[in-house]
């Protein structure tokens, strides 16, 4: 299977066919034989390998995407997937692929959409992703990335970030808010440090963020979230974040998914949440709110495990009469900077 | 509510932040076509992009 014996449409192909050798060839398993059929020069031919018109050269046909999802194979990236300089998508959900992201992967000027979810890599955040120009869908998520999250992340062109499922930490960077995605998915990470009051700064762009179980902790911050008009979905669920819901909630009149259960909230829920427009679920199940129970409006809401009197469901008196059920001074609390924080 | 109109009420009430805590979700099931233009019919083309936000698009065309 000499590359120089082989007949190819155009370099380009002659190219790729090199990369995807190379892939071939750090395939430990491939239990779906999916790449069986990658022989010979026609690349165009193998499973989960789309090519199309070069947008720079219509009358030439290129490796456009790797789609290979679902796909179940083990093995790992080698730098030669560099050589793919058209793609502008490189799916992979739910394989096997370990180690890290090639450097080499910085020659994908055109890469619009990189989907390493649910494999097997490792190592700090691929800070080589930070380089992809075209780059607007970035999913990491299920993986195992440890570390910081680089603040650059932030400062990108985006439209969509999915983090969870890893072992990031050392918080949320302070520039959260300068960036434009639409979709954060952070969940299920052990960051810890506040929420940035950036994040007002997301207003016109933000449609839904998860930042459940991440270990976070500090109040919400309340004149800030105020300004994300256009948010569909806010859970921050199963974190230690304290203080009082605050009634600026109510000014996310998109909002549809409230969800702040497994927190340590306080106070009585204001009335201005229980009037949001769009809403369909709301939960605050597992906290220690006092009252404002709303009266059930057009949503679902659960709201178990509070001190609200009256209400079936409840926490113990002891629970409710405990040191953790005690308001707090969101003005006199101090968030801890996600710079100290990297020794506790 | 018709068919039509109530399965477009069902496929409002997914989130691609909710389906993403899932592993092997993915926003489009169509191989080799971009997330932003999973409802395109034909051949896939990875270069063809029919929406800006995935929050968007992703609504009203997975499955």
């Amino acid at each position: 299977n000499d590359v120089n014996k082989l007949q190819f449409e155009n370099a380009r192909l002659r190219k790729a066919y090199i990369a995807l050798q190379s892939w071939k060839s750090a395939i430990f398993s491939d239990p779906f034989n999916f790449t069986a059929d990658w022989t010979g020069p026609d690349v165009c031919s193998y499973a989960g390998v789309f090519c199309a018109p070069s947008p720079s050269d219509p009358t030439m046909r290129v490796v456009a995407g790797i789609d290979l999802n679902h796909a179940d194979i083990a093995g790992y990236l080698p730098p030669e997937l560099g050589l793919l300089t058209d793609l502008a998508l490189f799916h992979i959900n739910s394989n096997r692929f370990c180690g890290s992201v090639p450097l080499t992967f910085l020659r994908m000027k055109l890469l619009h959409e990189l989907d390493l979810s649910n494999n097997r890599f490792v190592g700090k955040f691929p800070g080589v992703v930070l380089g992809l120009p075209s780059l607007k869908y970035l999913d990491l998520r299920f993986n195992e990335f440890e570390g910081p999250v680089p603040s650059k992340l932030f400062d990108k062109d985006l439209d969509a970030i999915f983090l969870n499922d890893n072992r990031f930490r050392f918080g949320i960077p302070e520039n959260l808010g300068n960036s434009p995605v639409s979709v954060l998915v952070f969940a299920n990470n052990n960051l810890g440090g506040c929420i940035p009051g950036s994040i007002g700064k997301m207003g016109k762009t933000l449609n839904e963020i998860i930042l459940m179980n991440d270990n976070l902790t500090g109040c919400l911050p309340a004149s800030e979230i105020g300004h994300l008009k256009k948010l569909t979905v806010f859970d921050v669920s199963f974190n230690n974040l304290q203080g009082s819901l605050p009634s600026t909630i109510g000014r996310m009149k998109s909002l549809e998914q409230l969800d702040v259960a497994h927190n340590r909230f306080t106070g009585v829920i204001p009335s201005t949440v229980c009037k949001l427009p769009s809403l369909k679920n709301f939960t605050y199940s597992f906290n220690y709110f006092i009252g404002g129970d709303c009266a059930a409006g057009a949503y679902t809401s659960d709201g178990g495990n509070n001190c609200i009197a009256g209400k079936v469901g409840q926490r113990s008196s002891r629970e409710c009469s405990s040191e953790a059920a005690r308001p707090i001074d969101c003005k006199k609390t101090k968030c801890e900077s996600s710079s100290n924080k990297s020794g506790s | 509510l018709g068919s039509e109109a109530s399965r477009r009420v069902l496929a409002q009430q997914r989130y691609i932040s909710y389906d993403a805590l899932r592993a092997n979700n993915v926003p489009c099931s169509k191989r080799g076509q971009s997330y932003y233009n999973c409802n395109h019919r034909g051949r896939a083309n990875p270069y063809q992009r029919g929406c800006s936000y995935i929050t968007h698009c992703a609504r009203y065309t997975r499955r």
